[in-house]
């Protein structure tokens, strides 16, 4: 390990100031000092607040698996689905979950492959939030289908031979679905997994209780932080980005077939594959903001996840605000140039018909709310920012409310048009969700590393033998 | 006022039966319920609310004079007394209905009814006089209190769009193809939907199309005997609803209750469309015009699409075609997505939200009345399963057995009866022997909606047959498909209407044209009677008459 002192000693040029990039990882922390931190998060006992919010989020996700119980027990009529509205809250959550994962896979994947070193503070928790937003995900397009014990049955909608002779239908988006979200929650969760490696081990390494160590020690499948463990680990690790790249675009484009496919004006838009992965990567980013900010605070984390993370990820944030506002518009003139007097109506109907306030919710929120952060001052006030994440997730939800209720509800014979209204099961079950979800963030807390620990060492200075601070220079 | 048997349940002996209590009034389509119709002016010289609270722009809703959401209506009651005796019930506003007039039907609220009719409307009979059904002193006052109304139309206007199409007789007579240039079909050079089908179906190829017409996928795996149509001609239905409750008696299709119509729910394969049009020039004032509405009704049910949008959104083949021509349904293949539903244009799929057919249903109880055994379909597994009682044995003799009996989770439709389809072949396969003539004749299979109407105004048959009715039916310059630009290619369409009013009582010179026909003409400022401004469009007559896509 270097010591500043020992360094001084070297006469290495001195890059020009103008050059020096600010250091991901404030107050000049030695390596040492980022295991404790991060480390000591998930060893010492979890703080007073921890409990409280352990069971009210164990509670929603109890009440969400009884309600879940009820409607395959009762049918999906305890939903408030009707004629014309046959989807609703259901896959408005659906998609909504699985736009959150999109920030993740990002992150993770994409952010890696194109170097984006500020990725290491923030990958491993937005990866965890991936993966649990899948698992949320998963639940409603599952239990949204009539007769779930079928839908679940090998030879339904997983291909299987059977006795039938009948395959899935391959044209059907829904189809799509099922193989993009399960190759989607795989590759996510072995992505996060590989990466947890190394940082299992030094929590293995570290452990004083028996259970702790046999259970990291397991899942750290023997690591000893040798040259040839790093060399495949690293190989793995870029494979992996490789594969979850195209990932991120695939995911939210098939989840947008589901619309974008039919024939309902509204739906049938062309513009909806980019659209929804820019408006995924909106949401994603949303929520880590949502789920960060509160936690650099809470466990003292604030050298590592720093008010450049929040300021870089802002940025994210204005640009696919800026998109995802630039599709609403194009939706809009679409509607009107392509000349159909249906397509015309159901977005006249948007904004101004019974549902209006829903999408000017999504307006205000998405279009309006990200362009605050042209200002550096409000990219870097975390309480703004945390705000203003909280609107980007309500905006989200309700562009997918917008997207499927309001293209549903009137659609083209003026005689079916109808109104859709949740029940008490629907709006308990979404509110259930995010206990599943917080039940589930709150155990990674507990368990595991919340950021990972030997990435961000690899992006400090003093893990750069080049740098000043480098800390192979020490040995020589 | 005047009292009047009812659509439904008639002078009350019919109060007992779910199908008719669920069937929608012919014209309001109110369910389970009667109520005291009026016209806007009479309700508003009453001091009762007659506007929606911001729902629908209000010139354009003469039928949506009440605060509904998604069917369900929460009416003012007006008490109406007459002579000592009085009634409580639910407004209506009646577009159409002459003003100062109040219509109630009889034969509901009948205090001795099996469960079915309990609590069902209110009973008219208490005004009755011996002397006469039409009272001419009574007093109406408002009641604070609402009722809820369970309907299964809730909205009564065209938008402009070609859904019913309509002329005048001059108009028709000078351009008797009018139907088939209607709509964005007509903006579509080369596009030959009605062209006349002697091989059995739309086989004209549209330059436009970029996706292959699943037949001429596996053409092998099309029947060279029988390829099934309809026509319904909009001339001559009344809309009286007998095929709606043909169909559910003939398919098992379950009653809901009220509370379920109420939510959007009914279950019923047909509907009767009803539209209501008018003509602010008849009178500026546009509540005024209102008061004197047009009326058109359609039968809408599965229109058999031969590239059908719900088939390729189904992910496990729930719903596929026969080999000729019907839209069929594979019950025990269907998990239930809904996807099918929300993609077919025409909203006529209809999805078992609950076991309908094993847990019985609320009947006429609204949500507010507190009678035995409610939400018993809100219960699951904890209510009264109706196939342990003993009483159930008889009720289950009134499914048809050639059909299924769907549960919970699945899609259902109309099949086109495909049960009589195929007992027709059967049988004239049996009678056939060795001759292997198995084309069924013409008329000998008759499916039920067609079977029940009155006027004849649905036509079903083998359209491989060139001298069947429905062949020539199709022929018909009046021959439309409804939304046919979207290229699914409806087996069932629509013969055009065409009114012949009596120049006496409608002023021709401000009604040149069907109401309805004038909002077309007014939301796309373009008229099937004239050639189009457009381009493409003198190609596009030359085209409908070749037959061929010239651009």
């Amino acid at each position: 390990m270097a010591s500043p002192g020992k360094s001084a000693a070297v006469k290495a040029p001195e890059p020009p100031a103008e050059l020096v990039r600010e250091s991901l990882v404030l107050n000049n922390r030695s390596l040492g000092w980022i295991t404790n931190a991060i480390a000591g998060v998930c060893e010492k006992p979890m703080p007073m607040w921890w409990w409280p919010a352990f069971i009210v989020s164990v509670g929603g996700m109890l009440t969400m698996f009884s309600l879940i119980a009820y409607l395959v027990s009762t049918g999906v009529g305890v939903w408030g689905l009707n004629h014309p509205a046959a989807w609703a809250w259901d896959i408005t959550n659906f998609v909504f979950w699985i736009g959150i994962g999109h920030a993740g896979t990002l992150i993770s994947a994409v952010l890696f492959l194109l170097r984006q070193k500020w990725r290491t503070s923030v990958n491993r928790a937005a990866e965890a939030m991936t993966i649990f937003a899948v698992a949320c995900a998963g639940i409603f397009p599952v239990f949204h289908t009539g007769r779930v014990w079928f839908a679940l049955l090998p030879g339904y909608l997983f291909p299987a031979p059977n006795a039938n002779e009948i395959w899935p239908q391959f044209r059907s988006p829904l189809l799509w679905d099922v193989f993009a979200v399960s190759t989607y929650g795989t590759v996510s969760l072995l992505f996060w997994y590989v990466g947890l490696i190394p940082d299992l081990a030094t929590l293995r390494d570290r452990s004083k209780g028996v259970m702790r160590r046999f259970f990291y020690g397991l899942f750290s499948l023997g690591w000893t932080g040798s040259n040839r463990h790093w060399s495949n680990y690293e190989k793995a690790y870029l494979l992996l980005a490789g594969l979850s790249t195209p990932l991120v675009l695939s995911v939210h484009s098939i989840v947008s077939f589901d619309f974008a496919v039919s024939v309902i004006p509204g739906w049938h838009t062309t513009i909806f594959p980019p659209y929804f992965v820019a408006g995924a990567i909106f949401s994603g980013f949303g929520m880590v903001l949502t789920l960060l900010i509160p936690l650099r605070s809470l466990f003292k984390l604030e050298d590592i996840v720093t008010l450049r993370h929040v300021d870089l990820m802002c940025k994210v944030l204005l640009a696919t605000g800026s998109i995802v506002g630039y599709a609403y518009g194009m939706e809009f003139f679409i509607a009107w140039y392509g000349g159909s007097p249906y397509e015309l109506y159901a977005f006249k109907n948007r904004a101004f018909g019974p549902y209006w306030w829903s999408y000017w919710a999504m307006i205000s929120c998405n279009v309006i709310s990200p362009h605050f952060f042209w200002f550096k001052k409000l990219r870097t006030s975390v309480v703004f920012v945390w705000i203003v994440s909280i609107f980007v997730n309500i905006g989200m939800w309700f562009e997918r409310f917008v997207i499927i209720v309001t293209s549903l509800h009137r659609d083209y014979l003026p005689s079916s048009w109808g109104y859709f209204t949740p029940s008490w099961v629907d709006i308990m079950t979404f509110v259930g969700s995010f206990g599943l979800f917080m039940t589930l963030f709150l155990l990674f807390i507990r368990f595991l590393p919340v950021i990972a620990i030997s990435e961000v060492k690899g992006v400090t200075p003093q893990a750069d033998p080049h740098h000043p601070l480098g800390g192979a220079k020490g040995h020589h | 006022m005047v009292l009047h048997r009812d659509g439904s349940v008639d002078d009350g002996r019919f109060a007992n039966n779910g199908w008719l209590q669920e069937m929608p009034d012919s014209i309001t389509k109110v369910t389970w319920d009667n109520v005291v119709m009026m016209s806007q002016k009479t309700a508003k010289s009453l001091g009762l609310p007659t506007k929606r609270s911001g729902k629908i722009p209000e010139d354009l809703s003469p039928a949506e004079a009440a605060d509904a959401k998604d069917g369900q209506y929460d009416q003012p009651v007006v008490k109406i007394t007459v002579g000592g005796r009085s009634v409580e019930g639910p407004v209506w506003i009646q577009p159409g209905l002459a003003d100062g007039t109040v219509a109630l039907a009889l034969g509901y609220g009948r205090r001795i009814v099996g469960r079915v009719g309990r609590g069902v409307g209110f009973d008219a009979y208490s005004l009755f006089q011996s002397t006469s059904r039409h009272i001419t002193a009574g007093k109406v006052e408002k009641v604070f209190r609402k009722h809820r109304l369970a309907v299964t139309q809730e909205h009564g206007l065209m938008e402009g769009r070609p859904v019913i199409r309509e002329a005048h007789l001059e108009e028709f007579k000078a351009h008797p193809k009018f139907a088939q240039n209607m709509d964005l079909e007509a903006h579509f050079p080369g596009y030959v939907p009605y062209k006349e089908e002697t091989d059995g179906r739309n086989a004209e190829k549209r330059p436009q199309n970029i996706y292959e017409h699943p037949y001429d996928q596996n053409p092998e795996t099309a029947s060279k005997v029988h390829q099934w149509g309809m026509v319904i001609d909009l001339q001559t239905c009344v809309g009286c609803s007998a095929c709606v409750v043909a169909c559910q008696s003939e398919n098992n299709i379950p009653i809901v209750g009220k509370d379920q119509v109420a939510r959007g729910r009914e279950m019923h394969w047909m509907r009767i469309d009803r539209y209501y049009s008018h003509n602010p020039e008849v009178d500026v004032n546009a509540e005024l015009a209102a008061e004197d509405p047009q009326m058109a009704i359609q039968p809408m049910f599965c229109q058999h699409c031969e590239a059908a949008p719900c088939e390729s959104v189904c992910p496990v083949n729930a719903t596929v075609h026969d080999e000729e021509g019907i839209n069929g349904m594979a019950y025990n293949r269907c998990i239930g997505t809904r996807y099918c539903a929300n993609n077919c244009p025409y909203k006529v799929r209809r999805f078992n939200w609950f076991d309908f057919n094993k847990r019985e249903s609320d009947y006429g109880a609204a949500q507010d009345q507190h009678l035995v055994n409610t939400g018993n379909l809100y219960k699951g597994p904890l209510g009264v399963n109706r196939n342990t009682e003993p009483e159930w044995e008889i009720i289950k003799l009134v499914k048809n057995p050639d059909v299924s009996v769907r549960m919970r989770g699945v899609m259902e439709k109309c099949t086109l009866c495909v049960q009589r389809v195929q007992q027709g072949k059967i049988a004239q396969k049996v009678k056939a022997g060795n001759s292997g003539d198995v084309a069924v004749p013409d008329g000998a299979i008759k499916t039920a909606c067609q079977q029940a109407c009155p006027a004849d105004a649905i036509v079903f048959g083998n359209m491989l047959d060139a001298h069947s009715e429905v062949v020539k039916a199709k022929a018909s310059p009046r021959n439309y498909s409804v939304l046919g630009f979207l290229d699914t290619r409806p087996r069932v369409t629509y013969l055009a209407r065409v009114r012949n009013p009596n120049p006496v009582i409608l002023d021709l010179e401000k009604r040149k044209t069907p109401d309805s026909q004038r909002d077309y003409e007014r939301f796309r400022h373009e008229s099937p009677f004239q050639e189009h401004s457009h381009g493409h469009d003198a190609s596009h007559q030359s085209a409908t008459q070749a037959g061929k896509g010239a651009v």
